[in-house]
């Protein structure tokens, strides 16, 4: 799998701005030591003011720290998700795949019946149910967001299981486990991480969505949290929701772009496009 | 090359169908062939004859809609027909294996292949230790003349060219010493210089592991240089099967007749004479005509070749055919 990164100015881009965000999560510790919870400051301060680059919000709490800390947070509940839905979505998917028929059969209605499901709604009606915290929310999240992942891998397994090589596996005797996760998956891996980074992205919106309607942990300093307290003060103090509204809108166009990079990168038709066009 | 008297291979009355909307398709009708050991049997017959579903059948890799529904297949002594999934995956890859026709497909352009052929090992002898399994594999493709093959295990299948990617193919078949190999069309998609190289491996092979070969082709020529005998296939059912001089110089049935026609030769092109072709095509499997298959292409068709299908009839020993005419010719010549 090689290819040139500086060749994909998209993912160039991507992982330039990623990086940073992920550098900002890794020091959020060193930069800000103090809890973000902690009121340290008088609230309401706008942006620049003296010590509070961001300000403050409507509790005096720094939201400058806020962001760092709940780089964290969002980057963690993203990529989290994002695993647990790829890891159930590649279950499903490659043994609907691989088997095909009844099993095929079932499997497949059955992540129909969640996709149809409006996404957001089935996630807020889950929180609603099993009460907010940080691990009803990723199980939310995962419950809307495995059923593509799972469409996707069974797509690429059904392609790669006619395969010669996969029927040369098949006249060696080898278990349909070892083909499945030896031979077979391996193939699909290029589609199955680019659907799990853009997974991230849109887990990152899912949970700044949920945070917004009070849905999201309150005890967890997320940016859908910042963005939940500051609703109510919007008109008179825009920064309390609008930085850490760019925060979320910075990072999930960060992942898309990497994901979309990635996927020309990893994509030998799509890369033969560019360089005609 | 002298063969052994052990019977390696035997498929008795061995029936394929398609089962599809409105169709029962039997694309290997009524089959027995049998392989010893050492011996190298040669399958020939046109695109469509039912050739490449025969040696599936014998893998046991029949899938959906297909189904065998009739005869045994024994190897060894062992009715294969007669196992289940699991049981076969065991036999397959150890006692029996297959080379496809094409090397560049048939590798997982992923996995360095060394690693591949260690996990057909692996597979069959779990107990091996990593380290033994590649050290065989190495062992193996040194067998079948990859050269530098310490290095070559650790490349991928679109370093090597065609002719290395099929000895990898074949170093993977003979893993685990097979007692029989099915071949179909091995050099099919392979150079013309190749072909001999890749081929005299496998009959070299077959003496140094004491295997029975299967070899599946539609070239006559590979016939007369490597098979000790030859099966004629025609719409799924065997209509000549003998030694292969035989065969080659005096063929009973005029399809086996038409077939040696046909043969490109240089000579006769570099004359402006035109190749030769049988006229028409296979019939297709679901509408087979209520006499013999091929009734409709023979030169030689009498009224009783309409009627019914005729059975195989012994010509000389060991030499049989499935034609009308050629019975009763030799009815006569032993009359007069």
């Amino acid at each position: 799998m090689a290819f040139r990164v500086t060749a994909n100015p998209l993912l160039l881009a991507g992982t330039k701005l990623l990086s940073a965000v992920i550098l900002l999560a890794a020091l959020a510790g060193v930069l800000f030591p103090e809890d973000p919870f902690e009121m340290v400051g008088r609230p309401f301060l706008p942006p620049l003011s003296d010590g509070f680059l961001f300000g403050t919000d409507t509790l005096g709490r720094d939201i400058a720290a806020a962001v760092a800390h709940g780089a964290r947070v969002s980057l963690a509940i993203g990529v989290i998700t994002a695993l647990i839905s790829t890891f159930f979505g590649v279950v499903v998917g490659g043994v609907a795949g691989y088997y095909g028929g009844r099993i095929d059969m079932l499997l497949m209605r059955t992540t129909e019946l969640f996709q149809t499901v409006p996404a957001f709604l089935l996630a807020i009606v889950v929180v609603a149910v099993l009460q907010p915290s940080i691990y009803t929310v990723i199980s939310a999240i995962v419950i809307v967001s495995w059923a593509p992942l799972a469409r996707l891998v069974r797509g690429e397994v059904v392609s790669l299981r006619s395969r010669e090589f996969v029927q040369g596996c098949i006249a060696l005797g080898m278990s349909d486990a070892r083909i499945l996760f030896r031979q077979i998956l391996p193939n699909a891996l290029p589609s199955i991480i680019v659907a799990a980074s853009v997974a991230v992205a849109t887990s990152i919106l899912f949970e700044s969505g949920l945070s917004f309607l009070g849905l999201g942990d309150p005890n967890v300093m997320s940016w859908g949290l910042m963005i939940g307290i500051g609703r109510s003060v919007i008109r008179t103090a825009w920064w309390i929701a609008g930085i850490p509204g760019i925060a979320v809108l910075i990072t999930v166009l960060a992942i898309n772009l990497f994901g979309d990079g990635l996927n020309e990168a990893l994509n030998p038709r799509s890369a033969q496009r560019n360089s005609k066009g | 090359m002298r063969t052994s008297d052990e019977i390696v291979l035997d498929v008795r009355g061995l029936t394929t169908v398609f089962e599809v909307p409105n169709a029962r398709i039997a694309a290997v009708d009524d089959v027995s062939l049998t392989v010893r050991r050492g011996e190298t049997l040669a399958i020939v017959g046109e695109s469509g004859s039912g050739k490449s579903v025969l040696a599936f059948s014998i893998m046991g890799l029949v899938s959906r809609p297909g189904r065998i529904v009739a005869g045994q297949i024994l190897l060894s002594g062992r009715d294969l027909a007669a196992l289940d999934e699991e049981a076969l995956r065991t036999v397959r890859g150890r006692d029996l294996a297959i080379i496809f026709q094409e090397p560049s497909t048939s590798l997982n352009p992923l996995m360095t292949v060394g690693r591949q052929v260690a996990e057909a090992i692996l597979e069959h002898e779990p107990e091996t230790p990593y380290e033994a399994a590649m050290e065989r594999v190495v062992e193996r493709f040194r067998l079948v003349g990859i050269p530098a093959p310490e290095l070559r295990v650790h490349e991928y299948p679109h370093q090597l060219s065609g002719g290395m990617r099929q000895r990898v193919m074949i170093a993977m078949a003979l893993a685990c010493g097979p007692a029989l190999l099915l071949a179909d069309e091995p050099t099919t998609a392979l150079d013309v210089t190749v072909q001999a190289q890749v081929l005299n491996l496998i009959d070299n092979l077959k003496a140094r592991f004491g295997m029975a070969v299967v070899l599946i082709t539609h070239d006559l020529g590979i016939v007369a240089d490597y098979a000790n005998r030859v099966a004629v296939m025609y719409a799924g059912r065997k209509v000549e099967e003998g030694p292969t001089v035989t065969i080659l110089t005096r063929p009973a049935h005029p399809y086996t007749q038409a077939l040696l026609a046909c043969r490109p030769d240089v000579l006769r092109a570099l004359e402006g004479k035109p190749l030769l072709e049988i006229p028409g095509v296979v019939p297709p499997l679901d509408r087979l005509p209520a006499g013999c298959a091929f009734a409709d292409r023979c030169s030689r068709v009498q009224d009783i070749c309409w009627t019914r299908p005729p059975e195989l009839t012994d010509m000389a020993p060991g030499h049989r055919a499935a034609c009308f005419v050629a019975a009763m010719h030799i009815a006569d010549s032993a009359a007069s």
